[in-house]
């Protein structure tokens, strides 16, 4: 038997060789997978773990209790000993003390700490030199940052003084202590996390000059192990920051991982220490960003591995067709089919067999190159236990389709067999395998339906789809053109009709109809997923980032960054004041701009809904009255209070707001007293002008009623009237606050004065008369998903975290930053509504025309630059998470299967070449031009294109809920469609390389018949 | 007039098949080429179809010389080959049609005569199925039927009758002296002496040579 095995592997060399390529191809393909992800997951969780912010590397483990002991070897030896026994393995610990005071140098004093912390002399310059343990005698050595030695007035050698800010009492501060400044540091790198954040290495407080962009004069300052330079007045508490390492959570999984931390925090907290740690959010994205890299490649890796047993299948099919009548001479002669089918066994396991070692040594190769290719950094690619069980896996389904194509005619009746072209009657093996497909699909798609996120089946949904719409088009389209070939022949259309007829009537042609159109089918579907996410990425970079660039910074007052942003950028040509409040996305965040700007600033985008330059006279209409400036150092109001006794025994006091550059202050006019009087109000900070915010009264709680009568109101030491009597009597320039609630009260009686009525109450009574400089409730444009009404009042959290009136003057699709979810105002009329302090987050956006040196020119003003985010980063780190990474890779295996495709086309080409050729010689020897008998496989492309085109729309419209483009939920709905621009073009070349491969076959087989024809 | 004049062919110059066989055909005559099996019977057919290029001589339809197959099909040479040289994939009607349209016959007229011949080699109930669902014989029928209504200056059929019964093979023969009636040059290779006989001449042929003739075979040589 092996001799004969043999003999059919001589005498049929190419079908062996088809078999060889193919079973390399599924094996490879099988094993690349697993063995691409394995590098990919170190990858992506080194390039997550490069990203994580300062707190997601470490878990930090701190004493509970302060300490006014000096943190000696005892007290820092106990603590160590007590963490050793919680640490989780792997985890490299660094341990700090600090303490908190004042410093004090030759030109001014810092807030700062004084530290002690592990390996902080490997991680910076100096200059001068880290600080050393101090000999009997000589003041302590230090360690300054270069801010706090310019704040200081200090250099190397130079004496400073230290004083803590006083024990746990807090009864008095401490000793001052003279401390020698061995050193001035720089840090290394501060983006390291061993600097966490800000914490050591402080921002600058806005307002001042040329803000420094890395740290600030209340900088850390370093102290040497020991001794403690301290020894009273003074509060420490030692700490750990174990910090996971990237070996760590490479090569430890991530669940062992974050198992340990969590009893490890848990220990520490029953041992009375404190324990927190951002890791788990750590981990979690990675094991989220591998989720999504693993179900995208198992549809790649199927979709290959799905092909190449189909191409086999055609393949050995169409061979085993062209010698049936072999096979029935054989049985004719008494060879029993059991050896027939050992024989088919043999002959075909052979090169699946010999494939397997070649298909791993491939998946190695092909892992390496999408590896250096697509991933974010470099990893190590190698084939492991899971790799070698899929490549056996892909093996064994590559022999099965082997035999499974032999199958109809190893079980043929011998005087079928010994026709040359197979019988029309449907097989109802055909039909079995099509309803098995059909189920497989139904079953995929009903579970990405019915599931969350795909899983199973729905991982391989598309290509389930696609296959089971080709499965059954392609018998539609074979009926087709078997029709349509039969007109075309009676009408004298001869080529065509040939082809169509010919494509029609060889049932073993269907494989490569439905090969080629999965292949042109799974193309579209992956060309698509990829533009869609690539336009979403866009669009929710853009959205969520708001501008082309937004620096996030810290300003003293919403005026202060209104007024910076407007001094650097006059014509709002470039730049744009931005306050995010921090309210939960759910209840509707507010966004409050410099709406003037918006149009010019914002990048566009369509959910919008309006033109952005409409929004601005709908957020900004004409003020009902001017503001209240005020420029002087003090406010005097004159004020006659009247109420009960029991009243004014409960202190009712009389304030003032006022809303300057540094912010907004309510200050304290005093006590009401019965009966006229004029209450005295500094303000300092109005010396330079500021806006009078509202008039205030703490009316405590009582049965009587408190009338007061704000008659005039002055400014600065000449008392400027500042409002007359009648100013203040006019009912529209004041709202009234009560306890957060707006209200229009009847402020006046006729007389000139403001006069507020506070009814009596069982509780006690915060009341404020408002300024009306601002259209109250504030016009707010909404989103329609917040679902309120156009003219409808609506309360939102105002950029000072207190609630304001809002009225619904404009509702759009979408807004800048805030997606489908949110509320957009005027950052000014914002900031008049408001009475609290800073709140939310401090940004200025920026357009592409800003200017290269913009951050420092934001710094110059007095603006702390906290972060600087661009829309295109953002963009790109969505094309580099998981999900991204998966979809290239389905993008590339649908490339290699469109190769996949032409090859099946040679390879069906090259086994039915003899009897193709023979009928084409048949036609010309009877005078059939040249023309008529091309015989190429042109018409198979264009059904396959037509009948691909339609699977992969029809497979999109139902698989893609289960697209995953993002690791989270994105405020924005993934765009429908693709671009048809992108999608034609893709496609255009997938078909022109199966075009250009019928072409060629064409050629080939036109020469054979030329060649045979003579 | 088919004249075939002095051809000698072979696939290797030195070791011909074909030596110095000259033969000529008059319309309306049929002319039986006999021999053994290897004698170049077939050879000969196809040389004169074009097929085959001759080493030596010529052969030329009504002057024309044929060079290859377009110009044989182009002189109206008509070939019924011996494997039948009918397409699996099409039907018997549409092995006709295609050939018929494929030599510049409108459509219409080529359905109308497809169905003609089929009728008159008995065909018409097999006219839509597959060549391959048809009987040796019936493949053969449909072949010559082909050749029919090409209906060309020349007919060249191949051993036509070796898979027919006792009927068709006579009513092949009728239909062969009907063509040569109609006015073509029939060249009839057999090797069954009864078929031969009811033929108008017969070329014999043995090893590749002219070895006997009968009848008016052999055309007036040129002079030099």
């Amino acid at each position: 038997m092996l001799a004969i095995i043999a003999g059919a592997l001589r005498g049929r060399r190419m079908q062996a060789i088809a078999v060889l390529i193919l079973s390399v191809l599924a094996t490879a393909a099988a094993a690349a997978a697993p063995a691409y992800l394995a590098a990919a997951d170190d990858a992506l969780a080194g390039y997550e773990f490069a990203g994580a912010e300062p707190g997601e590397r470490r878990l930090r483990i701190v004493q509970l209790t302060e300490s006014e002991r000096p943190p000696d070897e005892a007290v820092l030896g106990a603590f160590r000993r007590e963490v050793a026994e919680l640490q989780p393995d792997g985890f490299e610990p660094v341990f700090s003390v600090q303490s908190a005071g004042v410093t004090t140098g030759r030109t001014d004093s810092v807030d700062s700490s004084l530290v002690l912390r592990e390996g902080v002399c490997e991680r910076v310059t100096v200059t001068g030199s880290c600080p050393a343990p101090g000999s009997a005698g000589e003041p302590p050595e230090v360690m300054l940052g270069p801010h706090t030695a310019a704040r200081l007035g200090v250099g190397v050698g130079d004496t400073v003084t230290f004083q803590g800010v006083g024990d746990i009492e807090g009864r008095e501060k401490g000793p001052v202590v003279p401390l020698r400044v061995a050193g001035v540091y720089r840090p290394l790198d501060p983006a390291d996390a061993y600097w966490l954040g800000d914490e050591y290495l402080r921002p600058a407080k806005p307002g001042e000059t040329a803000v420094p962009a890395v740290g600030s004069a209340a900088d850390a300052i370093f102290v040497a192990a020991t001794p403690w330079p301290v020894q009273t007045g003074f509060r420490t508490r030692p700490a750990v920051d174990l910090y996971v390492t990237e070996k760590l959570v490479l090569t430890r999984p991530l669940d062992q991982i974050n198992a340990e931390v969590t009893a490890a925090t848990d220990e520490a907290t029953s041992s009375r220490l404190g324990a927190g740690s951002d890791l788990p959010d750590l981990l979690d994205r990675i094991d989220r960003h591998r989720a999504q890299l693993s179900s995208g490649v198992v549809l790649g890796a199927t979709t290959v591995v799905l092909l190449s047993w189909l191409v086999l299948f055609a393949v050995v099919g169409i061979a085993v067709d062209e010698r049936r009548s072999e096979q029935g001479l054989l049985l004719l002669r008494g060879v029993q089919r059991r050896r027939l089918w050992l024989l088919a066994v043999g002959e075909s396991a052979i090169p699946v067999l010999a494939a397997f070692p070649l298909g791993c040594a491939a998946a190695v190769g092909a892992a390496k190159l999408l590896a250096a290719r697509t991933l974010p950094t470099a990893g190590t690619v190698g084939l492991d236990s899971v790799a070698v069980g899929f490549a056996g896996a892909a093996a064994v389904g590559a022999l099965g389709a082997v035999l499974l194509a032999q199958l109809r005619n190893l079980s043929a009746p011998v005087v079928d067999l010994l026709r040359q072209v197979p019988a029309r009657r449907s097989s109802w093996r055909g039909g079995i395998a099509d309803a098995l497909v059909l189920a497989v699909a139904g079953a995929a798609l009903l579970q990405l339906h019915t599931g969350g996120a795909p899983t199973g089946l729905a991982l391989v949904a598309p290509v389930a789809g696609v296959l089971a719409v080709a499965v059954v088009l392609s018998r539609v389209a074979l009926v087709l053109a078997m029709v349509g070939g039969g007109t075309l022949l009676r009408s004298g259309r001869l080529a065509s009709g040939v082809a169509l007829v010919s494509l029609a009537r060889q049932p073993r042609v269907r494989p490569l109809v439905v090969l080629l159109t999965v292949v042109l089918a799974m193309l579209a579907y992956t060309a698509s997923a990829r533009d869609v996410a690539t336009v979403a990425y866009a669009e929710r970079a853009a959205v969520e980032t708001g501008a082309a660039r937004v620096v996030g910074v810290d300003a003293m007052s919403r005026r202060h960054l209104l007024e910076t942003v407007r001094s650097i950028d006059p014509d709002g040509r470039f730049a744009m004041a931005a306050v995010m409040s921090a309210t939960p996305r759910q209840a509707g965040r507010v966004l409050a701009v410099d709406s003037a700007r918006l149009a010019a600033v914002a990048a566009p985008h369509h959910s919008y809904a309006e033109a952005l330059d409409d929004l601005t006279p709908v957020l900004r209409p004409d003020p009902p009255g001017p503001s209240v400036a005020v420029r002087g150092t003090s406010l005097t109001l004159s004020v006659t209070a009247a109420s009960a006794p029991e009243i004014f025994a409960a202190r009712p006091r009389l304030s003032v707001s006022v809303a300057s550059r540094s912010g907004i202050r309510q200050v304290t006019a005093g006590q009401l007293v019965p009966g006229p009087e004029d209450y005295w109000v500094p303000v300092p900070e109005c010396v330079s002008g500021c806006r009078l915010v509202s008039i205030d009264v703490a009316a405590p709680a009582g049965s009587h009623e408190l009338v007061l009568r704000i008659t005039e109101v002055r400014q600065g030491e000449g008392d400027e009237v500042l409002l007359t009597g009648a100013e203040l009597a006019r009912p529209r320039s004041w709202r009234l606050d009560v306890e957060g609630r707006s209200v229009r009260p009847d402020v006046t009686h006729g007389q000139p004065e403001l006069r507020l009525t506070i009814a009596s109450s069982d509780v006690s009574q915060a009341i404020r008369a408002m300024v009306v400089d601002v259209p109250y409730p504030v016009p707010a444009v909404l989103t329609h998903a917040l679902g309120i009404p156009r003219g409808y009042g609506h309360a939102v959290t105002g950029i000072d975290a207190v609630d304001i009136g809002a009225r619904v003057a404009g509702l759009v699709e979408g807004l800048p930053r805030l997606g489908d979810r949110g509320v957009l105002v005027d950052l000014e009329y914002a900031d008049r509504a408001a009475v609290g302090g800073e709140s939310g987050v401090e940004e200025v956006w920026l357009n592409r025309q800003a200017p290269a040196d913009i951050l420092d020119r934001i710094r110059a003003q007095g603006l702390v630059v906290r972060y600087d985010r661009t829309a295109a980063a953002v963009r790109d780190a969505f094309d580099r998470q998981g999900a991204a990474l998966a979809l290239n890779l389905n993008l590339l295996a649908a490339g290699a299967v469109v190769a996949l495709g032409a090859a099946g086309m040679v390879a069906v080409a090259a086994v039915e070449r003899r009897g193709r050729v023979a009928a084409m010689v048949a036609l010309r020897r009877q005078g059939v031009p040249r023309g008529v008998v091309r015989g190429g496989y042109g018409w198979l492309v264009l059904v396959a294109s037509v009948v691909g085109g339609f699977a992969a729309a029809v497979v999109w419209v139902v698989a893609r809920a289960g697209l995953r483009v993002f690791m989270d939920a994105s405020p924005l709905p993934l765009p429908s469609w693709p671009r048809l621009d992108w999608l034609a073009a893709v496609l255009a070349s997938a078909v022109g390389a199966l075009v250009l491969t019928s072409l060629l076959l064409g050629l080939a087989l036109a020469a054979s018949v030329r060649r045979n024809s003579r | 007039m088919l004249t075939v004049d002095a051809v000698t062919v072979g696939y290797d110059p030195a070791r011909p098949v074909l030596v110095d066989v000259s033969a000529m055909v008059a319309p309306g005559q049929v002319l039986a080429v006999t021999g053994a099996s290897g004698a170049g019977k077939t050879t000969l057919l196809h040389t004169v179809a074009g097929l085959l290029r001759p080493i030596r001589g010529s052969v030329t339809v009504e002057g024309r010389p044929v060079s290859d197959r377009d110009a044989a099909v182009a002189s109206g040479v008509v070939l019924v080959p011996q494997d039948n040289g009918l397409v699996p994939v099409l039907t018997a009607a549409e092995n006709i049609q295609v050939t018929l349209v494929g030599t510049g016959t409108p459509a219409p007229s080529a359905h109308r005569r497809t169905a003609e011949v089929l009728d008159r080699l008995g065909l018409v109930g097999q006219a839509d199925q597959l060549v391959e669902e048809l009987s040796g014989g019936q493949r053969q029928r449909v072949a010559i039927a082909r050749g029919m209504a090409l209906q060309g200056t020349v007919l060249l059929a191949d051993e036509v009758t070796s898979e027919l019964d006792a009927g068709n093979r006579q009513r092949v023969l009728t239909l062969l002296r009907e063509e040569a009636g109609r006015g073509a040059a029939v060249v009839f290779a057999t090797h069954d002496p009864e078929a031969a006989a009811i033929c108008d001449a017969e070329l014999h042929l043995v090893d590749g040579r002219v070895e006997s003739t009968r009848g008016d075979v052999t055309p007036a040589r040129r002079p030099g």
